[in-house]
C-alpha cells in the first residue's frame, strides 16, 4: 500500500466547506494507495461541474475536457494506452443528461475505463437546476413549480446495458467508498460507480441526514452475479436506498478482444511510416 | 493523344459501378490515366444511375462534358443520354431495343441474352457489355479477363469464371460484327508505363495516407461521403499492426475518443462530412484549447442540413475555418486529387503534432468517391515528425509542466505514463500546470501562447501550384477543382486567352506570397463549388485581393472545363 500523502496536489481548491466532494477526494486517494497505483500510471478524464474538479486536486495524470465528454476520451485514452489506469469522473448532469448517450455506449462497448459519478442529485457548478436524477416534484430556479420529468435510475440503465461492474457508493462512508472505487479500478472492464452526494449549497432535500436515514449496505444475500435480482436492487429508491456492488459480469474487457493490442499499448507499436507496397498492388 | 471518355448508364441495381471500375482498372493495367467519377449527369428520377470513365494517355483529373462512347444498360439510358454525345459517339445498347439515330455510331449487342447464355443471367449484361467495349476500342481480351478475376475473387470462382464468359461472349460478338468499324481505336497511341500506375478513389487515398503516416487510431461515425476512409482502415487494421478503427455512438464521441487517443501519444483522427462536423464543433475548440494534435477529414457534401448526400460541393469552406467557440490556431488542407491526398494526410499529421493543434484536411464527394489514376504514390516523401512529443524527461528541468511558456508557443509533450512526470491538460482557461485559472495576465499570456502558433503555420504554408499559360487571367481554385481547372486554363488558350490555372491545396493559412504571386496578374477569377463565393472572400480578407469575377457551381454536379469556358465567356 503507498501512501495516500503522495497524491496531494498543490492546486487550490474550490468547492464549498464542507462539501462531501472531499469525502470523495480522500476515498479516491485510498482506493489509489491500495492498489499501488503511482500518480503517472493513471489517468483521469473528467468533464465539468464540481465533480470533474476533483482530479485537479490530486496528483495524477488528467485531462480535463468538456461537459459530457468524459467517456468518449476516456475511451481514447485507454484504447490508445491500455497499459493506463483511466478513470473517468463528473457529475450526474454531466454524464446522465449531456452524456447520456456516450453513458448507454461506453457500457456496450466495455472498455476497461473506471467511471466515477458524483451524483448530488443537482447541478452544482451552474448554482443549481433540475438534473436527470432529480426526483419528481423537485423545485430548482429552472423548475419553480417542480420537475415533471421522471428520474433517471443510473444503475437500472446499467444492469439493461449489461454494464460489467455496477455499483453505488455514499459520500457519506468514505471508507466503505474507498473499497468500492478500489473494486471498480481492479475490474477489468467499464465499471460505474454512482456516488450518493449531498451537495450543501443548492441541495436542501437530499441532505446528508436524508441519504443517512435511508442508505443501507447490501449483505452476502445479494449475488451481484443475478441479473434480475441487480435490477431489483437497483430500482429500489425511496426510503430505502441500497449502497454497494449491486451487479457484476465477466464480459471480456474491449482491449483483450482486439488482436492489434495483443502486443502491447497503440502507443508502442512503432511509427514506421512509408510507402506500404502491399496496400499499393492491390490498386494495380 | 489519347483522351476518351465512356459514360455507362442504367437502372440502379444493373452494376454501373462494378462496370466502371472494371473498365477502369482495366483501362490503367493498359497503362492509360483514368478518371471515374459517379452519378454524373444523373438527373433525372432516384433509380437512374451514371458513372463516367474517361482516360487519357496524361494525367485527367475531371469528367469530360461530352462522351465518345456511351454503354446504355436500358432503355431510358439511350434517351437521356443519347444528347450527352460526340458527333459520332458510339452507343454501344441491348439489341432489343430498335434505336434510329442518324448522329451516332450504334452498336447493339444482345447484351442479356448472351449474358444469360454465357454468365449466370441476364444481370451480366454489365460483363458482356464490358467485353463488346475492350473489343470495339481494339484490346485483347485476356487483360480484360484478369481484371475480372481480380476484382471479383473475394465472390468465389463460379462467379469470377462467369463473369469471364460473359465478357467473353461480349468480346466476341463485337469482334465478329463490328471489327473494324469503331473511330475509337487507340491501340497504336502512346501510354505511360502501365506497371507505375495505381488506381485508386480519393477517399482510398486519404486512408493511405493516414496509414502510412503512422495514423494508430481513428473513431468515426458513418456519413457519406466520408464513410469509405472509415472502412479502408477499418478493414485493415489487423493487418498493418497498430491501427485501432472504433466507431463511435455519434461525431461528439468520434472526435473526443480521437482526442482521448493522441492525448496518450497515438496518431489519431476522425472523418466526417458536414452534418457530422457541426457536431465536432465543440470538441475542435477543445482540441485548441488543451494543445491537442488533432486530425479531421472532412468531406463536403452539398448541404444544407442533409442536402445532396451523394454528391458534391465545396460550401463548407469558411464553415472549416470558422467552426469551435473561440479562437485557436488551426491549419485547412485541401488536396486536389488523390496524389495530393496521400500527402495533404502525412501533412496534416504532421504540422497537428508539430503546433498541437487541430488540422483540417478539407475533401469533398468528387475527390473522394472518384477513381484517380497516378504514378506510384511515393508516401515516403513526408517523413514523420511527432514535433516536442518525448518519453522521457529530464528532472534537472524540474517538474514537468503542459503548458509551459515558449518562444515557438508550442510546449514539450510528454506521453503520459511513461516518465514518472504527471500531466494536467485542461478545457479551461490554465495556467502553464494546466489547473485552472481566472488570472487576467494567466490568459493573455495564454491567449497569446495558442495564437502564436499560426505564425508557424503560416511560414510553411503551401504554395499555390501554377499552371503558367499567361497572364491574361489567373483562374484561382481550390481543393478537387484543380483539374477542371488545368483544363479550362489551356482550353481558354485555344480561345486566344492567356489563362494560368492556380490551385490552392492549402485553404487556410495562405502562403505569405498569395498577395505577391496573384496581385501580378491583371485579373483574377475564382473558381469554386458553392453559391456564395467562399474562396474568393478568404482570398480576399486574408490578401487584401480583390477578385474581378467569380465562376461558380452549386448543383451538386462535379465542374468540367467546358463549363468554366462557358461560365468565363460569359463573365465577358
Ligand atoms: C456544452 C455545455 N453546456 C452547459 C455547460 C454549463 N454547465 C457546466 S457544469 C453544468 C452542470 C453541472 O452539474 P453536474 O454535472 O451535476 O456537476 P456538479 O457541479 O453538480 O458536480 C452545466 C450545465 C457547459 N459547460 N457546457
Ligand atoms: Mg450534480
Amino acid at each position: 500500500m503507498l501512501d495516500p500523502e503522495i497524491y496531494k496536489s498543490d492546486d487550490e481548491v474550490a468547492w464549498c466547506p464542507g462539501c462531501y466532494n472531499f469525502a470523495i477526494l480522500r476515498a479516491v486517494k485510498q482506493a489509489l494507495a491500495e492498489l499501488d497505483i503511482a500518480p503517472h500510471q493513471v489517468m483521469f478524464s473528467s468533464g465539468i461541474g464540481q465533480a470533474p474538479k476533483l482530479p485537479h486536486y490530486l496528483k495524477c495524470n488528467l485531462f480535463n475536457g468538456l461537459h459530457g465528454r468524459t467517456l468518449p476520451v476516456a475511451t481514447g485514452l485507454k484504447l490508445a494506452n491500455h497499459a493506463l489506469h483511466v478513470i473517468a469522473e463528473g457529475g450526474d448532469g454531466d454524464g446522465y443528461a449531456e452524456g447520456g448517450n456516450h453513458f448507454v455506449h461506453a457500457m456496450r462497448r466495455n472498455a476497461g475505463v473506471t467511471y466515477l459519478v458524483h451524483d448530488n442529485q443537482i447541478y452544482g457548478l451552474t448554482k443549481g437546476q433540475t438534473s436527470p436524477t432529480s426526483d419528481l416534484g423537485f423545485v430548482t430556479a429552472t423548475t419553480p413549480y417542480g420537475s415533471y420529468n421522471a428520474p433517471e435510475h443510473p444503475l437500472a440503465l446499467a444492469v439493461a446495458c449489461d454494464c460489467s461492474f455496477v455499483a453505488r457508493g455514499f459520500a457519506g462512508d468514505a471508507e466503505h467508498l474507498a473499497g468500492l472505487i478500489a473494486r471498480a479500478i481492479a475490474h477489468p472492464g467499464f465499471a460505474l460507480v454512482d456516488i450518493l452526494q449531498p451537495c450543501v449549497t443548492f441541495n436542501q432535500v437530499n441532505t446528508y441526514q436524508w441519504y443517512k436515514q435511508r442508505v443501507y449496505q447490501l449483505g452476502s444475500d445479494h449475488d451481484p452475479a443475478d441479473r434480475a435480482a441487480a435490477f431489483v436492487k437497483a430500482m429500489e429508491w425511496g426510503d430505502r436506498i441500497p449502497v454497494g456492488v449491486i451487479y457484476t459480469n465477466d464480459r471480456p474487457p474491449l482491449e483483450s478482444l482486439l488482436p492489434q493490442l495483443a502486443k502491447g499499448p497503440l502507443i508502442d507499436q512503432d511509427i514506421d511510416g512509408g510507402a506500404r507496397e502491399d496496400l499499393l498492388a492491390r490498386f494495380r | 493523344m489519347v483522351d476518351l471518355s465512356i459514360i455507362v448508364a442504367g437502372a440502379a441495381g444493373q452494376g454501373m459501378q462494378t462496370i466502371s471500375a472494371i473498365l477502369a482498372k482495366a483501362l490503367t493495367r493498359q497503362g492509360y490515366y483514368v478518371h471515374c467519377s459517379h452519378d454524373l449527369m444523373s438527373r433525372i428520377r432516384g433509380g437512374h444511375n451514371v458513372t463516367a470513365v474517361r482516360i487519357s494517355d496524361r494525367p485527367v483529373g475531371a469528367p469530360a462534358e461530352r462522351a465518345n462512347i456511351l454503354v446504355a444498360l436500358d432503355r431510358d439510358s439511350i434517351d437521356l443520354h443519347a444528347g450527352d454525345m460526340v458527333p459520332d459517339g458510339v452507343m454501344v445498347f441491348d439489341d432489343k431495343y430498335k434505336i434510329q439515330n442518324e448522329k451516332l455510331n450504334l452498336f447493339p449487342v444482345p447484351l442479356e441474352q448472351l449474358a444469360a447464355e454465357h454468365g449466370r443471367d441476364k444481370r451480366m449484361a454489365n460483363a458482356v457489355a464490358c467485353g463488346a467495349v475492350f473489343s470495339l476500342m481494339s484490346y485483347d481480351v485476356d487483360p480484360l479477363a484478369d481484371t475480372l478475376g481480380d476484382i471479383f475473387s473475394a465472390k468465389g470462382d463460379p462467379v469470377v469464371e462467369a463473369n469471364i464468359r460473359a465478357a467473353r461472349a461480349g468480346y466476341g460478338f463485337a469482334e465478329r460484327e463490328f471489327r473494324g468499324v469503331c473511330p475509337y481505336c487507340t491501340l497504336h497511341e502512346q501510354r505511360a508505363q502501365p506497371q507505375r500506375l495505381l488506381l485508386l478513389t480519393g477517399s482510398e487515398a486519404i486512408a493511405y495516407g493516414a496509414l502510412v503516416s503512422g495514423v494508430r487510431f481513428l473513431s468515426a461515425y458513418p456519413m457519406s461521403p466520408a464513410t469509405a476512409v472509415m472502412e479502408y482502415l477499418a478493414a485493415r487494421q489487423r493487418e498493418v499492426g497498430g491501427l485501432l478503427v472504433e466507431q463511435a455512438e455519434d461525431e461528439i464521441a468520434a472526435v473526443n475518443m480521437a482526442i482521448g487517443a493522441a492525448v496518450a501519444g497515438a496518431r489519431a483522427m476522425t472523418c466526417t462530412s458536414g452534418g457530422g462536423f457541426a457536431l465536432m464543433a465543440e470538441g475542435l475548440s477543445l482540441a485548441g484549447m488543451t494543445e491537442v494534435p488533432l486530425v479531421v477529414y472532412v468531406a463536403q457534401r452539398p448541404g444544407p442540413a442533409t442536402g445532396f448526400p451523394t454528391r458534391t460541393e465545396q460550401g463548407d469552406l469558411l464553415f472549416a475555418l470558422h467552426a469551435g467557440h473561440g479562437e485557436f490556431a488551426r491549419a485547412i488542407l485541401c488536396p486536389g486529387d488523390a496524389a495530393e491526398a496521400v500527402d495533404a494526410m502525412a501533412r496534416a499529421f504532421n504540422l497537428a503534432d508539430r503546433y498541437q493543434t487541430p488540422v483540417i484536411v478539407l475533401g469533398d464527394q468528387q475527390l473522394g468517391d472518384c477513381h484517380w489514376t497516378v504514378d506510384t504514390l511515393d508516401a515516403g516523401r513526408v517523413p514523420i515528425d511527432r514535433g516536442k512529443l518525448r518519453d522521457t524527461w529530464d528532472r534537472s528541468q524540474g517538474e514537468y509542466r503542459r503548458y509551459q511558456l515558449s518562444p515557438d508557443g508550442v510546449s514539450p509533450r510528454l506521453v503520459p505514463g511513461k516518465t514518472g512526470q504527471v500531466q494536467y491538460w485542461d478545457s479551461d482557461e490554465h495556467s502553464e500546470e494546466g489547473h485552472i485559472t481566472e488570472s487576467a495576465d494567466v490568459r493573455r499570456q495564454m491567449v497569446a501562447k495558442r495564437l502564436h502558433k499560426m505564425k508557424g503555420l503560416a511560414a510553411e504554408a503551401l504554395s499555390p501550384a501554377v499552371h503558367d499559360r499567361g497572364d491574361d487571367v489567373a483562374l484561382v481554385g481550390f481543393g478537387s477543382s484543380k483539374h477542371a481547372v488545368r483544363e479550362a486554363a489551356d482550353a481558354l488558350a485555344g480561345r486566344g486567352v492567356k489563362a494560368s490555372a492556380v490551385h490552392f491545396a492549402q485553404a487556410y493559412p495562405l502562403h505569405p506570397d498569395t498577395a505577391g504571386l496573384l496581385g501580378e496578374s491583371l485579373k483574377v477569377v475564382v473558381v469554386e463549388q458553392n453559391a456564395t463565393g467562399q474562396f474568393a472572400r478568404l482570398l480576399h480578407s486574408e490578401t487584401g485581393i480583390r477578385p474581378h469575377g467569380s465562376i461558380l457551381r452549386f448543383d451538386g454536379r462535379p465542374l468540367t472545363a467546358q463549363y468554366i469556358v462557358d461560365q468565363y465567356v460569359a463573365l465577358g
